[in-house]
């Protein structure tokens, strides 16, 4: 897995970090139950504050992709794998809609109201 | 997957095939036949005369020996022949000898494994319900030796048969092309993690062993404590089965997911990171970490792909990992830009 952030770029760390991890999840290279580096190691590896990390790590959460567990760390969840198995719907469907002229604000509304 | 030039340069490597194969019939097997007569003499031991008779002139016993001496001899004697030959056979592997080499060698191997398991156990048959082991009758120990000599052949043409005939030709690891650096931003950070663990016939393979070696003491009676050496040497070797291999701008980390052993190769020292493809057997000899394979040292536990690390001064070092290309090429771009 490979995590880049950029502390020149408008996007902030955490975000970034966290695209860094959702890619590696959709690309296959973490499988479920997998564990991920620990904050401390990775905010050493990438001169980041711990609390950076965390925030990156919480958002991932959120979304369901990794569970938090003191003193085990980050672990892959088995859904966030799965998902990971529709990119090539998803990368079809934008495909799709850009050759209609749809843009990204519409389409998400249409997931959204498809999920209603 | 790995860019490789096309025209093999060095002319290819040959890799032995079936490589869990060739272990079986050359330790495999004769360690099994040794275990099988000392097991089965041990469940004769009640109805046999103490001390057994060991060696014949003519008709009549000569030599005698106390039921452990036997069964000591039947150790030594199987398990020291069959280490002998097989660490030969692995010489051989090693020095790249043709297959027809080894194959023979297996048949020998088989062939003297199944002689002297049989033969020994023949000689304990024909004195089972004797008072006095004196009274042995050599005549019959004749016929023993008989099948022994018919098994003896029938192992050996098993042990010539039973491996492939041919290496296998496989691409040369060491010619691989160096990795691309990968582009980094001037203040851009970058941090590459992987697994490496232990080829899964590899483990099944040990697990069994050591199954063995934990369950045979239980088998054959001997006192339980001798299982605790399987356990043992199962705990010792736990560290060695899975590590995590790090790449950020410090260099790379190579550590046991226990956390020890672990290595760390600054970046500074790095002169070159590469893909390779690794095969353990031919080219390291087996699993684990490994002397040899062309100059190089390591952490080798599967085929495949390798990530090979270049210092000035060092010998080269190689870790199996999935993903090496991406791992190599980050710490070629941390060294294009930082260096």
């Amino acid at each position: 897995m490979l995590i880049r952030v950029d502390p020149s770029l408008a996007q902030p760390l955490f975000e970034q970090l966290a695209a860094a991890v959702r890619r590696a999840v959709v690309r296959g290279e973490v499988v479920a139950g997998q564990r991920l580096p620990s904050a401390r190691e990775l905010a050493e590896s990438l001169e980041l504050n711990v609390h950076t990390v965390l925030h990156a790590y919480q958002q991932l959460r959120d979304e369901g992709l990794i569970e938090l567990r003191r003193g085990r760390g980050a672990i892959v969840r088995a859904e966030a794998v799965d998902a990971g198995a529709l990119h090539e719907s998803v990368a079809a469907l934008v495909a799709e809609a850009r050759r209609r002229g749809v843009p990204a604000g519409m389409l998400t509304a249409l997931i959204e109201e498809e999920y209603r | 997957m790995n860019p490789r030039p096309t025209a093999p340069s060095t002319g290819g490597r040959a890799s032995l095939r079936r490589p869990v194969l060739v272990l079986v019939v050359l330790f495999g097997i004769p360690l099994a036949l040794a275990a099988a007569a000392i097991a089965v003499v041990l469940a004769w031991a009640p109805e046999l005369p103490d001390p057994l008779a060991i060696h014949w002139v003519g008709d009549r016993p000569d030599g005698f020996s106390s039921l452990g001496g036997f069964i000591a001899l039947i150790a030594a004697t199987l398990a020291g022949m069959a280490l002998l030959l097989g660490l030969i056979g692995i010489a051989a592997i090693r020095a790249g000898q043709p297959m027809r080499a080894l194959r023979m060698l297996a048949a020998l191997q088989l062939a003297a494994a199944g002689l002297l398991a049989v033969g020994m156990t023949a000689s304990a048959a024909i004195q089972r319900g004797l008072s006095d082991a004196a009274d042995a009758d050599g005549a019959a120990l004749g016929r023993g030796m008989l099948v022994a000599v018919v098994c003896a052949i029938a192992l050996g043409a098993l042990g010539a048969l039973a491996l492939p005939r041919q290496h296998q030709t496989a691409p040369d690891g060491g010619s691989a092309e160096p990795a691309p650096a990968l582009e980094l931003g001037a203040e851009e950070r970058a941090v590459w993690t992987g697994r490496a663990a232990m080829e899964t016939r590899v483990l099944a393979a040990l697990l069994l062993t050591l199954g063995a070696v934990a369950l045979l003491p239980i088998l054959v009676g001997v006192e339980g404590w001798a299982s605790l050496i399987g356990v043992g040497v199962a705990l010792l070797i736990l560290p060695f089965l899975f590590w995590r291999v790090r790449v950020d701008r410090r260099g790379l980390t190579t550590r046991s997911a226990l956390g020890w052993p672990r290595w760390s190769m600054a970046a500074g020292d790095i002169v070159e990171a590469r893909a390779v493809a690794v095969n353990p057997l031919a080219e390291f000899g087996g699993w684990g970490i490994r002397f040899g394979g062309g100059g190089r040292w390591g952490l080798v536990l599967r085929r495949g792909s390798a990530l090979e690390i270049h210092r000035t001064g060092k010998v080269p070092f190689v870790v199996t990992v999935d993903g090496a290309e991406e791992a190599a090429a980050l710490l070629n771009g941390y060294r294009r830009r930082d260096a």
